[in-house]
Order: structure tokens, then C-alpha cells, then sequence
């Protein structure tokens, strides 16, 4: 059975990857199984300077699914460098270095201090709903889509995802603009922007007030946005929101995705994405499919 | 070190006061240290996704059963309270870091403050050589749980509640202040509610001793990757966030801003 699969000319050993800001750098989970089994890890996000985040609570959980705003906590690119790389550099799967800033010039100062880091794949964050400036603000127009992955790309060697916001208006119109600014590929969703209110205490559950949907809740906005990417752009796609199960991500893969992405799952099950592998495997013996690539863009409509 | 145990068989669920339950189960815990948690997903409630952190109480290290209490404040805990013996919970355990003594403690003090009581029973518990004098305040005598317990393996009880229903009338931190005029802790070790530590941080700051305490907070993962789940720190004046589910649950109380 092939469960390999190729994204950009790079091999990843099955479709499922962590996803951005439910993994860390990895370490935590180390000691839950053995990383080398994960088709690739999307870190979480780095900025130029470190960014203490926000205040708490960061959480709060909603029907089949939860709202998050951190903020983009990190210590700084430098120090993710020097204080994660080591230990990352020693693994065998694939990486995705989540890029994050304020401005179209911290994105760029952020990838040209990744180029010469054994990162496979530079994942631009011009999603994320819980910051003022930047986040989302790129990543809700076209224009501004354009704009600032023209100019990174310029200065990435290394293939370049960029992962879309679905708060905007118009998902496919957003896919195309990154295409043709030059991205490899497309990464999403991130997370929808919602609330949740305290009713006893009138008050927001989240000191940011609003914040970020994912999990089950989010599945079939992700899975509708991706089959609409998958039809504009000729770019592969690695597709995610709410997916729990092996049968969770092979929707993803008919839909037209190459891979998929597991965030909310790993903060439920520390054995998680494991578990959808194996999912995907039991799906392919049962449906008699020998080569994963079998079920990507395989929709029958 | 904290792993998934997907069927724990629960052997008791009992109500020890309102809103109040303790909880046993089966689960083989070897090295949890008191302070840790176990962290449980909310069984047949698929749609509550996230798991609840909830405290040690105490390890029947012979049967292999761990106990905790459990109060019936959201819809995941009103659920956690209802399952009944023989049901099954899928937990993370053990996790956090929890109440480290140095063997140079000889007696101390812990304070706790309604369900913030529940750690400090398995601390007593697992530091045998350690004198214990306890503090413990409730709202009312109607919330009061395990005194016996704490009668008895503590050299001195004190319990305060806010009416006065129970012991002495008032918070249980002033108790603590007046007592550390005369009286002399190695340590002070404390769980409960934000105001009380908030309280208690001024009792700690007028007698210089030292102290840790256990913080709340909504989590995630409960195991480091998220960052949901932190609390303000401050150390040489710089400011960050940490992560109470593995850089805590318990800090120096010098170190978090309350
Ligand atoms: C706690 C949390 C933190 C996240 N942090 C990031 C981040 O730093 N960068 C990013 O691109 N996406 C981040 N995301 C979004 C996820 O990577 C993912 O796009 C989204 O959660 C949908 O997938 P899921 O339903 O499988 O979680 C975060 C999500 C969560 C829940
Ligand atoms: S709950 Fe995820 S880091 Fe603490």
C-alpha cells in the first residue's frame, strides 16, 4: 500500500501533517510517539521579535469544537533557531516553518533568517485572527494576497504555502491571487473568527473577545473552501479544519487535497494523528486502493 | 509522565457535599506527584471536545485507584458527576508539574480555598515526614468536604468559612496572617481561587516565607502544546506568559503576578 505522497517535488511518507499552533516544536509530543511517523509538522508560528501573546483565558470550547487566542506567542525567530532547530534538525519528516508578522517586511526579515534552517517548506501565516495589525488583514483580499507573497517568494528558496483565511469573501478568488504571485501551494483553513459569552457574568469567555473556531465544527466550511481552491488553482492544496478520523481526512483528499493537516485533534488526543493514519490505511484495504494518489481530486459529483 | 489511558473503569461517584463529588477509579499511577492532574475527556458527551483538567485527591497505590473531587459547576464537570460505577473515562495522567519539597522541609502550611482543598489532602499524604498544620476555607459548611481526613493526618486544622456556618467566621488567608506571627512554616503551600491567592500573596509578602501555589486556568491540551492555558510571570522585571498545564500547574508564588 503507497501512502506517500508528493508536494513540490518533496516526499512526504503519508498525507498527515500537525498542524500550526497544536504541535509547538514538536517536543511535547515527542515523548507521546515517535515524530518520524507523521507525514510532516507544521510549527507554530514565529515573528520577527518575540510576541508575549494574550492575556488569558486563550479558551474557550463551543459546540464540537473551540475558540483560541493565543496570539502568537513565540520567542522571536532567532530563538527559535537556536533553541528548537537542534532538536528538529535531528528528524525525518517533512517541516513547515509557520511565518508570521505585522508587516509585509516582518514577513520577508522572518523568511531570510529561515533560508539557510533545514526547514522544507516556508508556510506564510496571512490568516490568523487574534492579532490587531497584519493576520488576517493580509490574508482577507486578493490584492493584498498578492502583494505580500510576491515579495516573499522573491526571497524564499524554499517552497512557499500559503495558508488562507476563510474570513474573506471570496476563498477561490484568494487561492488564485497567491498562485499567481508565485506560491507552491495552498494551505487551509485556518480558523473561522467567533465568540462565545458568558451569560452569568456578561461577559466574553476570551479576554481578546473574539477568537478563532476549530475542530469537528469547522469541517464542512474547511471541506467546501477546499473543493472550491482545488477547482481554480493547478497548485496542490493540503487541506484541514476539524478532522478527527482516517474517514475525516480522506473527504479532504477527494476533495482535492494532496494532504491534510490536524490541529484541534492532537489537543483531544495526545495519539491523534496516529490514529488517523491508520485510519486512512483501513479505508484503503477496505475500498481495495493500493496508491493514495488514487484519492486526491477523486470526488465523484 | 502523562499518557493516554483510554478506559479507566469507575469503581465509586459519590456526593461528600453540595455540588460536591468523589470521584475513584481504576488507573495504574505510578510517580504523580501531589498537585498534578489527570485530565478527562467528558465520557458520552463527544460533543464537549475538550478534556477537563481536575486535580489529584489522593492514590490508592495498593488497588490502583485514583480519587478526585469534582464540582458540578459547568456542563463537562455536571456530566463528569452524574457517570457512576462501572462507566469508563478516557484520561491524560499524570500531568503538570506539581508541589516539589526539598528534604529540608520539616513543617509546613497548606492553604486551600473550596475545590482548591482537594490537592492539598494528597500532599499531606504523600510527604509523610512533613509536619502539616491546615487551612482550609469553604463559602459555607454545606461545601466543606473531608475534614475528617484532614483531621487526622494533620498536626493542626484550622477551618474558616464565609458565613461562619463552620468554624471560624471570615477568610481563611487572615487566619494564616495572625497564625505566622507566632508560628513558624519552612514552607506554605496553597490552591485555590484567584482573590485568595491575590490575599494570600500579601500574608506571604509581610512574612517573607517561602510559598507555592497551584493556579486555574482553561486548558487545552493540558500537556504543553497549545498555550491556552497560561498565567502572568514576571522575573527580573521581564513579563511572559507560561504554561500552566506543564510549566505548572504550581509557581512560586514570587514568580506569578496574581
Ligand atoms: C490553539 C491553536 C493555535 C493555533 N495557532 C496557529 C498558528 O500559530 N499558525 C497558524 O497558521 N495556524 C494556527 N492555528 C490554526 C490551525 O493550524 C488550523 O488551521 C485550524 O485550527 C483548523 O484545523 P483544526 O480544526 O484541525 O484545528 C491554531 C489553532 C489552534 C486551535
Ligand atoms: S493546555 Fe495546551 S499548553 Fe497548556
Amino acid at each position: 500500500m503507497n501512502l506517500k505522497v508528493d508536494i513540490c517535488g518533496k516526499t512526504l511518507k503519508n498525507p498527515v501533517i500537525a498542524a500550526s499552533g497544536c504541535f509547538g516544536f514538536g517536543r511535547e509530543m515527542s515523548i507521546q510517539y515517535d515524530l518520524n511517523t507523521l507525514g510532516g509538522i507544521a510549527l507554530k508560528a514565529v515573528t520577527a521579535q518575540k510576541r508575549i501573546g494574550n492575556p488569558p483565558p486563550r479558551i474557550a470550547e463551543t459546540p464540537s469544537g473551540m475558540l483560541n487566542a493565543v496570539g502568537l506567542q513565540n520567542s522571536g525567530v532567532d530563538q527559535f533557531i537556536v533553541k528548537e532547530m537542534p532538536f528538529l534538525d535531528k528528524l525525518d519528516t517533512i517541516l513547515f516553518a509557520n511565518v508570521a508578522g505585522s508587516t509585509i517586511e516582518e514577513y520577508i526579515e522572518v523568511t531570510e533568517k529561515l533560508q539557510n534552517i533545514a526547514v522544507d517548506f516556508i508556510e506564510l501565516n496571512i490568516s490568523c485572527p487574534n492579532v490587531k495589525e497584519g493576520g488576517n488583514a493580509f490574508g482577507a483580499e486578493p490584492d493584498t494576497i498578492y502583494k505580500v507573497v510576491k515579495q516573499v517568494k522573491k526571497v524564499s528558496k524554499q517552497p512557499l504555502i500559503v495558508k488562507l483565511s476563510p474570513n474573506t469573501v471570496d476563498i477561490a478568488a484568494n487561492a488564485v491571487a497567491a498562485q499567481e504571485a508565485g506560491a507552491d501551494g495552498i494551505s487551509l483553513i485556518n480558523t473561522l473568527i467567533g465568540m462565545s459569552v458568558d451569560v452569568d457574568r456578561k461577559r466574553p469567555i476570551l479576554a481578546n473577545i473574539s477568537g478563532g473556531l476549530s475542530g469537528p465544527a469547522i469541517k464542512p466550511v474547511a471541506l467546501s473552501m477546499v473543493y472550491k481552491v482545488a477547482q481554480a488553482v493547478s497548485i496542490p492544496i493540503i487541506g484541514m479544519g476539524g478532522i478527527m478520523t482516517g474517514r475525516d481526512a480522506v473527504e479532504f483528499l477527494l476533495c482535492g487535497a494532496t494532504a491534510v493537516m490536524c490541529g484541534t485533534l492532537n489537543l483531544i488526543e495526545p495519539d491523534g494523528i496516529p490514529n488517523v493514519i491508520a485510519g486512512i490505511e483501513e479505508y484503503m484495504t477496505q475500498h481495495k486502493i493500493d496508491d493514495i494518489n488514487e484519492l486526491i481530486g477523486g470526488l465523484i459529483v | 509522565m502523562a499518557k493516554r489511558i483510554p478506559n479507566c473503569r469507575i469503581t465509586s461517584n459519590e456526593l461528600v457535599a453540595d455540588d460536591t463529588y468523589l470521584m475513584q477509579f481504576e488507573c495504574v499511577t505510578k510517580n504523580a506527584t501531589p498537585g498534578q492532574f489527570v485530565h478527562l475527556r467528558v465520557t458520552g458527551r463527544d460533543d464537549l471536545i475538550l478534556r477537563r483538567p481536575i486535580s489529584i485527591n489522593s492514590i490508592d497505590t495498593k488497588n490502583n485507584i485514583i480519587k478526585l473531587i469534582i464540582q458540578a459547576k459547568g456542563e463537562g464537570t455536571k456530566a463528569l458527576c452524574v457517570l457512576k460505577a462501572g462507566d469508563v473515562m478516557d484520561i491524560i495522567s499524570p500531568t503538570g508539574r506539581g508541589y516539589m519539597l526539598s528534604k529540608k522541609v520539616k513543617k509546613a502550611a497548606v492553604i486551600g480555598g473550596g475545590i482548591g482543598v482537594a490537592p492539598l489532602k494528597y500532599l499531606i499524604e504523600y510527604y509523610k515526614n512533613v509536619e502539616f498544620d491546615s487551612y482550609l476555607g469553604f463559602r459555607s459548611d454545606c461545601y466543606a468536604y473531608q475534614l475528617d481526613e484532614f483531621k487526622a493526618l494533620s498536626n493542626k486544622l484550622y477551618v474558616c468559612t464565609d458565613d461562619g456556618t463552620y468554624g471560624e467566621k471570615g477568610f481563611v488567608t487572615n487566619r494564616l496572617d495572625m497564625n505566622l506571627e507566632k508560628e513558624q512554616y519552612d514552607v506554605v503551600l496553597a490552591c485555590g481561587p484567584k482573590p485568595m491567592l491575590g490575599s494570600l500573596k500579601k500574608v506571604i509578602d509581610k512574612h517573607k516565607v517561602p510559598c507555592f501555589v497551584s493556579l486555574e486556568e482553561r486548558m487545552g491540551c493540558g500537556i504543553g502544546l497549545c498555550k491556552v492555558c497560561v498565567c502572568k510571570t514576571q522575573e527580573d522585571g521581564e513579563e511572559n506568559y507560561e504554561r500552566v498545564c506543564l510549566d505548572g500547574p504550581v509557581f512560586d508564588i514570587n514568580k506569578v503576578v496574581l
